[in-house]
Formats: C-alpha cells, structure tokens, sequence
C-alpha cells in the first residue's frame, strides 16, 4: 500500500505543477496565433523537449521495455522504427512546413490549390490518424492507470479526459508545450535512473547485463525473433508504415509553427531526435535489465501484457518510492500525450473545417477562439466515451494504424505539395482519400481484424479472395496514393497551382513575408 | 490569387537575386534529397536484413554482443548524426546564403 500511496502524491504534485502552469499560460492565451502556435515563442530547446514529450507515449516506456522483457531484441524493432522517421522531418518537411504554414499541415498542402476540397480532404486525414491514436492512447490508459493505482478503469478514463480538456482549453499550445517539456523531463530523467540502477549491478557495462540475459534465457534473446513481427514483407510495410508516418504525424508537424522561425524549427527536431534516441536506448537496457533482474516470468504474471516491466524492475532496484515515482510519470506520459493529440485535432476543425472551408477564411478572432474551445470540448468529451466503450478490446493496432494513415495519407500529399509544380487539386484531394481509406480496408482484411478481433480461424479466412495477408498496409497503402497523386496531376491542369509554386518557393526560402504577419497567411484561391 | 505574386512584397525582386534564390533552393534540396535517401538506406538496409537474413542479424560475435545488438543502435546514433550534419550545414551555408539574399 505504501507505494500506491507514494505514486498517488508523486501524481498530485505533477498535477499541482502542471495545472499552475495551465493557469499561467491562460492568462497569456489571448488569440489563436497563442492558443495553436504558443505566440511562436517557444525556444528550439524548449521545443526540442516538447517534440519528445509529445511522441514518448507509455507505449516507449512500458510497452517496448515490457516487449524488449519477454522477447529479447525484438522490441528495438520499434525504437528504432519510432527515431528514424525525424530526420525525414528534418530534412524534408519542418522548414517549408514552418514557413508556409501556419496552425496545421494542410496549410502547406493547400497552400497552392482550392481551399475548401483539399483541407477537407486534409481533415479527413488528420482526424482519423488522431481518432485512432487517441483510442489507443485512452484504452491503455485506462487499463494502465487500473494496473498501476487500481484507480477502476472508468475512472481512469475520465480523469485522464477531464484533466487533458482542462489542460488543452484553458492554456492551448502554451500551456500543452509546458506539459509536454515536464513531462518528457520527468520520463528522461526516471528512464536515464532506471537505466544508471540496472546497469550498477553490471560493472556499468551493457554487455554483461546482456551476456547474464543469454545464460539465463539462451542467446536467443539477443537475435531477431519472429514473434513480434511475423512476415518478411510485413516487416518493411512496418518500417515504412513508422518512418513516413512519424514525418507526417499531425500533432507532431504541429509543434513546427510555435517557434519563432525555419531555424529554430529545424534545431528542434535536432533536439528531439537526439532525446527521443537516448531515450530509446536506455528503453533497451531497462527491458534486458528487468528480464534479468525481475525475471520475465515474474513480468508476464504481473498482468497488463508485459506493461509492468519497467515499474517492477523500478521495485527491484530503486525500492517502493522509485516504483511510485515511474508509475507517476507513465501516468503523466499518458496525460501529456492524449493532451498534444487533442489540440492537434481542434486545430484541424477550428483552423482548416470551420474558419477555412465553413467561414471562408472570414471568421474574426473572438470567434475563431469559441470555435476552438467547443471543438476542445467536444473531442474531449469524444475521447473518453471512446475510451470507456473500448474498454477490454484489443486496441493495439489502432496506434499502428494510426501511423499507417499518416503514412499513406497525409506524407504523399505534403511532399508533393512542397516539391512538384504539377501537383493539383483533384490528385492533392484523391491522394489523402485513397491513403485513408486503402489503409482502412486492407487492415480490416487482415488477420489483425479478422483473426484477432472478428476471431475467426485462420484456415477459414487466409483462402479468401479478398484476404490481406499482411498486418501492415503501408508498403501497399503508400505507393497507392502517391501513384493516384501523380496520375491525377498529370491528368488535371491547375493554372492558379502552377502560378503559385514559384511565389511558394520563395516563401520556403525566406519565410512569410514580415509586415503581413497580421494577416491570415494562405492564401485564398482565386477560384 | 493575393499571395504576393505581384512581386512588391517580393523579398528578392531583381532577376539575378531570383536565380541566385533558385540556386540555393535546389541546393539545399539536393542536400536534404541526399541525407533522406542516406536514411532510408540505413533503415532499410537494417530492416530487410531483419526481415530476410535473420541468421547474419542474430551473429553471436562474443558473449552478450550480437550483430543485430551493434547494429540496432547505430541505426539509431546514425539518425542523430545525418540530423547533425543537416542542421550543421543548413545553419553555416544556408543560412548564409538566405541572409545574402535578402
């Protein structure tokens, strides 16, 4: 009982922190350049440390280290697949994103083309990339937080709900940034001393913990394993899935317009990448260190599908008040996550659906700031219903589907819209829709659906027509919709597009011109 | 169309500034095309050893240490490295280059 009650007060004293800070940043929060964008005042570090805490879900922490538990090397698979998808950011999409943009990618992809089809379009994309991830995100919550402080299920949902809407609307993106800075801070720092305290046992030296691993386990800990990710090509459509959809993550791309400029855009995915690296390292030694230490039997009966191994191995080597400290801070993980998700997701309906498509591109300010806070209340209040009717199910593909979506959808057509003058609106549109949807229907007629959730047998299904062997869809997904992209754009002609690349050009170079800042800055098509 | 094609808020309004623009943009496209296709190699290299030559990946070179333990975290370091010397070049060429320009 001890520790329940120690992790409870570590709880309340992030709580306290963070909703001192969401009183402070509301105050500041005045219009939507501040409620999106932070007034772009956030500095590169502190944007760097926000970026982490943004994408270093629980799934980092609990679900690779409890993966890494019981399969050995396997659960880097994802570490690395999670890391290498930022320097396609950096190098391909932050600078034109934070230049041409403003609140949300398909400021970038609509930049050139009709308005009110390709950010509708665009929305499509986004909010099915953030309702999947969000599911995920509020069901293992919910189980997490059950596991962790035996807070029931329910409960958790609607703690973690509330506090997140509380968060999101009173303090926007100033207060989010805050969040996210603490937190990734705290995930660090107890990831880096979890780490540092297996590592003790070993003479400081991995190759022990490793080697003690093998003798205990076999040396097939240290080999890939097929488990994790059966299929030869399942596993590129896996890699693929997580690179381009990481470099296409709403809520990420999102973080590139609180800074102030291109260059503090791009040092903060400089910052990210090496933060979210280390992390994921000391993630690796934390699993080799409670498959050892705690023993992998000893995880997998602790319940919650492997997700206890970092907070045991906390118990083991740290003692009860460590253990409370690494629950707290997987609880404020999860809190800080489903926080960034939400505004990116309010961003979407305010800025692109209701201001851009709805308005026209005419609504005022006041305005613009109601719409934002009932669209937060409403994803809200959707996130936990969500959570609470998923209760028990097997979500897990949901997040992996999630990045299929931002994958296949939202990378193509961002690309193409920074890079090809031809790129039109037919193809801009076809191409997000066509990413969407292919990810959605070959994921249903895959074994995830139909052997796992539908729970039908395998032989029954695996000689049907329309059976999709693989789990994930990307390496299908993502060439379809670039192919249709490039069909559609040879096939259309959009004068106003081909017009408009060169003036955009110049704008990825030297940004928005400075005296319009005022000024809502895509442009409106002429059509 | 009011996205300034007018070109009296045009940062760069006489023809020599504009090619000297385009150059650099195709540059720093050419770099960033260069880095990304080093990435995708590195990844790809790694994952289609994962997926199709499991046995090479799962070498035991000496007690505790395995191919796929040595090169997993260089894929990783790696990432941090390319993202280096992007952001190294960008900000003493690039960024050199735009200031000229302006």
């Amino acid at each position: 009982m001890g520790s329940s009650t120690l992790s409870i007060g570590f709880f309340f004293a992030f709580m306290a922190l963070t909703l001192a800070i969401t009183y402070w940043a509301a105050r500041r929060t005045r219009t939507t350049e501040h409620f999106f964008a932070a007034g772009g005042q956030v500095t590169p570090w502190q944007n760097g440390w926000a970026l982490a805490g943004d994408f270093l879900s629980a799934a980092a922490l609990l679900g690779i280290a409890g993966i890494v538990t019981s399969n050995g090397f396997d659960g880097m698979i994802y570490s690395i697949g999670w890391l290498v998808g930022w320097p396609i950011i950096l190098f391909l999409i932050v600078e034109p994103l934070r230049n041409v943009g403003r609140f949300t990618f398909a400021d970038v992809v609509a930049y050139r083309l009709r308005q009110r089809p390709v950010r509708l379009a665009g929305a499509v994309g986004t909010l099915a990339v953030i309702l999947f991830y969000l599911i995920a995100q509020m069901v293992a919550t919910g189980s997490l937080i059950k596991l962790l402080f035996g807070l029931p299920y329910t409960w958790s949902v609607v703690v973690v709900g509330s506090v997140m809407l509380v968060y999101v609307l009173f303090g926007g993106m100033l207060a989010t940034t805050w969040v996210q800075v603490v937190k990734a801070a705290l995930l660090m720092g107890g990831g880096i001393l979890l780490a540092f305290l297996v590592l003790t046992h070993f003479d400081m030296n991995p190759l022990k913990l490793f080697a003690a691993a093998s003798e205990k386990y076999g040396t097939k800990v240290l080999q890939p394993g097929s488990k994790v990710v059966s299929g030869q090509w399942d596993a590129i459509s896996l890699g693929l899935g997580l690179m381009f959809g990481t470099a296409a993550m709403p809520h990420v791309l999102m973080r590139a317009y609180t800074v102030k400029d291109a260059k503090a855009a791009r040092l903060s995915i400089l910052y990210a990448t090496g933060l979210i690296g280390v992390f994921h390292l000391m993630v690796f030694i934390i699993g080799f260190g409670a498959m050892v230490l705690v023993g992998a039997d000893a995880v997998a009966k602790a319940g919650g599908g492997g997700n206890m191994a970092a907070p045991l191995l906390a118990l083991t080597v740290g003692g009860n008040a460590f253990f409370g400290f690494i629950c707290a801070v997987a609880f404020a993980t999860m809190l800080a996550v489903v926080a960034g998700l939400t505004l990116s997701g309010v961003a979407t309906l305010c800025h692109d659906v209701w201001t851009n498509v709805i308005r026209d591109g005419t609504a005022s300010e006041a305005e613009q700031l109601k719409v934002a806070r009932v669209a937060t209340v409403m994803i809200s209040i959707f996130a936990i219903i969500l959570g609470i009717a998923f209760e028990g199910q097997n979500v897990a593909f949901m997040a992996g589907l999630a990045f299929s979506i931002a994958c296949a959808a939202n990378f193509p057509s961002l690309v193409l819209a920074i890079t090809w003058r031809r790129f039109t609106t037919p193809a801009a549109v076809a191409s997000i829709l066509v990413g969407t949807l292919s990810s959605l229907v070959l994921i249903y007629l895959s074994p995830t659906i139909q052997v796992d959730i539908l729970g039908k047998p395998l032989a029954a299904v695996e000689h049907q027509w329309w059976f999709v062997s693989l789990r994930n869809p990307a390496i299908i997904s993502m060439p379809l919709s670039f192919a249709v992209a490039i069909l559609l754009s040879l096939a259309t002609r959009e004068k106003n597009a081909d017009l408009a690349f060169d003036e955009m050009q110049q704008r990825i170079l030297f940004g928005p011109v400075q005296h319009d800042t005022d000024e809502p800055a895509p442009a409106k098509s002429a059509a | 169309m009011n996205v300034g094609i007018s070109g009296n808020a045009d940062p760069a309004p006489n023809v020599g500034a504009k090619k000297l623009a385009k150059k650099l943009a195709k540059r720093r496209l050419t770099v960033a095309l260069v880095l990304s296709a080093a990435m995708i190699a590195i990844y790809f290299g790694f994952m289609g050893l994962f997926a199709f030559d499991k046995p090479l990946l799962g070498t035991i070179l000496m007690p505790g240490l395995s191919l796929c333990i040595v090169l997993g975290p260089l894929v990783i370091i790696s990432s941090f490295v390319l993202c280096l010397i992007y952001v190294l070049w960008a900000n003493r060429v690039f960024d050199a280059g735009i200031r000229d320009l302006r």
